[in-house]
């Protein structure tokens, strides 16, 4: 072997050990770190860092440490977004140990990353992980000899049923008490040019160590494949899944969150209000109708986004999501996008957010900004809870689900519309490759669905709770003054009076208006102030809208509401991944213009159709 | 193995459902390194077995078992970048 410096760094003086988790895609990762850091895992601050990274402190033998989940990463030294954070991170921040996690039955294609760890001279821990599945296919596993050939601590376990987790926690915890150096890793692609791994390095250690099956295994996802990728079957099971799951929401989610609404009113009537009955009244109706009502707001969203993320848990867990990225790969390619994209769109419907930051997965940039530019248009949860208040309302209750549906495909259309279009142009039009795993069908197991579930409402109220309780308390200034007034001589109402010569052509009235104008700072905050807009409780909200709506205007209200403009979070993030003042802006105003435009169609339409 | 391979190179594109290949080499073309990196860490890698399992409408993508134990999806276009010696029985 050439000699060349080794890029390691010996830093000391890391006052808290840090572990660092690393591996390819669909290896387990992130079901090691669940089961390693439980509910405590927080998106950390890292300094330069352009990714949310979870990390979590756990206790061993009395030491705290910090664990760090990078993201997934095929090559040490490759070129995507997601090699660069990793390499960026490990030359910015100090390691005291790195596991990486390896899918036991994919070694053979997978020990590359550890012979790179190896011969930076990291300190590491090989993770086989999923060695339960790697026993069903036949991978027999010398673990003695493969740790001897290293030189590096092997494990076989299963991070999801807990298969020789013991052994894991106690090798970490000595490892980490003995290990006395922290390091950083710089130049790392610099030493691999001069010290490459080679192919034979690799084939000679699997050789004595690793017997992969000889023959072909025919295995339970080959069957389920046969059925779930059928050229003809697919496609309408797929649809059918995802139907499946609105109803689910709509059956469990939307019942849930008025048990919800129950319990804040009741908090708020009998509790927050004798408080402050004393104080004056300008003070008590800020605290009821703008604070209070800001935090009944949020909660009533938690169990409709538990059970979103729940169920969207466990359709990426059990291997469905990347195939539902094959299928509808011929489509999107039409479109100039790929399977990737229409990943995200779908993601997009739980949070627009999440969404656009997961489009990442895309390299090539044009496609990338194509597909942060429709994913804006994907029917979020925020969204849903607006359109199931107004269709409760107004629809009669069996119309309900397939008026909330259509609404869906909806948004599907209008999205790829825009993609179709845009995708003709140069700046977005893009050569992407497209090579994604499948991995093998796999049961979501309760816990992980549930921790999964429970790491993305923390996000979520983390990111919307202080946006939303701003917007009632600013919803609740322009509607409260000038004093004494309501209804449209309010400062907003006034708003909204001034806008009707360009809304009252596409049927939305000026109280609607008002409410659209805080659907810019969080759509979750629209049925929030229709309460004070109006001035009434729910139930009685109900009764009005009835009387005072048509259906046509309530469609072109849904509409509207659902291509317009998104949250401001969603703006945030838009202009945080395109990294572009210029396209925030054209994926502003273009949703504006075009929801102006397709409402304009569909309330006439509507009209025509005779909805009055 | 009693599998024979054969002498001419053609490419995973070209593969029929259910045929089995050996690769041979990966010529990334225009998508350069990036492409070159996933596909070798997918499995594409000389002397590693490859069958395509499916194709979806009008052909594409193929969904191809790489060695035993990796399934994946891959367009058209990106097979055709992979040159494979059909095993003949």
């Amino acid at each position: 072997m050439q000699t060349c410096h080794s890029p390691l760094t010996i830093v000391t003086g890391n006052a808290r050990k840090r572990i660092a988790l690393i591996g390819q895609p669909n290896t387990g990762k992130s079901t090691f770190f669940n089961r390693l850091t439980g509910i405590n895992a927080h998106v950390g601050n890292w300094p330069g860092i352009t990714v949310d990274l979870l990390q979590a402190e756990i206790v061993f033998n009395g030491e705290t440490v910090e664990i760090v989940d990078l993201p997934g990463i095929y090559d040490l030294k490759g070129f995507s977004e997601d090699e660069s954070v990793v390499k960026d991170f490990l030359s910015n921040f100090a390691i005291d140990l790195v596991l990486v996690v390896i899918n036991a039955s994919q070694v053979d294609r997978q020990l590359n990353l550890v012979l790179e760890l190896k011969a930076l001279g990291l300190p590491s821990m090989v993770i086989l992980n999923m060695a339960d599945e790697a026993k069903r296919y036949g991978v027999e596993i010398n673990k003695q000899k493969l740790e001897q050939e290293l030189g590096i601590p092997v494990f076989l376990i299963s991070a999801k049923y807990g298969k020789g987790w013991e052994g894991v926690l106690t090798a970490m915890g000595k490892a980490i008490k003995e290990q006395e150096n922290s390091f950083t890793v710089n130049n790392l692609n610099d030493y691999f040019v001069n010290n490459p791994i080679t192919d034979s390095q690799r084939q000679q250690i699997l050789t004595d160590t690793v017997i992969m099956p000889s023959e072909d295994v025919k295995t339970f996802t080959d069957s389920l494949d046969n059925v779930l990728l059928h050229p003809w079957l697919g496609i309408p099971i797929f649809f059918a899944s995802m139907l499946g799951i609105f109803f689910l929401i709509w059956y469990l989610g939307l019942p849930s969150q008025d048990v919800m609404d129950i319990v804040t009113t009741w908090v708020g009537e009998q509790i927050i209000e004798p408080v402050i009955y004393p104080l004056p009244e300008m003070v008590q109706s800020f605290v009821l109708n703008g604070l209070w009502l800001g935090v009944a707001t949020v909660a009533s969203f938690v169990p409709l986004i538990v059970i979103f993320f729940f169920v969207m848990a466990a359709v990426e867990d059990s291997g469905y999501l990347s195939r539902s990225a094959y299928l509808m790969d011929a489509f999107m390619a039409k479109m100039g996008l790929d399977g990737r994209a229409f990943v995200m769109q779908m993601m997009g419907f739980g949070c627009n957010v999440p969404a656009l930051m997961g489009t990442r997965i895309i390299r090539s940039r044009p496609m990338r900004l194509l597909s942060m530019l429709i994913i804006p248009f994907a029917l979020c949860s925020a969204r849903l809870a607006v359109f199931v208040f107004i269709i409760g309302a107004i629809f009669p209750a069996n119309l309900g689900p397939i008026v909330l549906f259509s609404l869906y495909i909806l948004s599907f259309v209008a999205s790829f519309a825009v993609a179709f279009v845009f995708s003709k142009t140069q700046q977005f039009q893009s050569t992407e490759p497209f090579v994604i795993e499948l991995p093998p069908y796999r049961l979501p197991t309760f816990k992980q669905v549930l921790l999964r579930g429970w790491g993305e409402v923390k996000e979520f109220l983390r990111r919307a709770t202080n946006f939303i309780i701003v917007g009632c308390v600013a919803v609740w200034f322009l509607t409260y003054f000038p004093e004494n007034a309501t209804g449209l001589d309010t400062w907003g109402g006034q708003i909204g009076v001034f806008l009707s010569p360009i809304m009252q052509p596409i049927g939305i009235n000026p109280y609607l208006t008002l409410s659209l104008i805080f659907g810019f700072i969080a759509k979750e905050i629209v049925v929030g102030s229709f309460a004070t807009i109006y001035g009434m409780g729910a139930s009685a909200l109900s009764a009005q809208f009835a009387l005072t709506i048509n259906p046509s205007s309530a469609i072109a209200f849904c509409v509207f509401c659902l291509l317009y403009t998104p949250c401001l979070t969603t703006v945030a993030t838009v202009k945080a991944e395109s990294k572009s003042w210029g396209f925030t802006l054209l994926s502003l105003i273009f949703s504006l213009v075009y929801a102006w435009i397709v409402t304009y169609i569909f309330y006439h339409g509507a009209l025509l159709l005779g909805f009055q | 193995m009693s599998l024979n391979e054969s002498d001419t190179l053609i490419s995973l594109g070209s593969l029929n459902k259910n045929q089995t290949a050996v690769i041979d080499c990966v010529d990334t073309g225009i998508y350069g390194e990036v492409l070159k990196n996933r596909l070798k860490a997918m499995g594409f890698v000389k002397g590693n077995t490859v069958r395509v399992l499916r194709r979806f409408w009008w052909g594409s993508p193929l969904q191809v078992q790489v060695g035993k134990t990796t399934v994946i999806a891959i367009r058209q276009a990106e097979a055709n970048l992979i040159m494979v010696r059909l095993l003949c029985i």
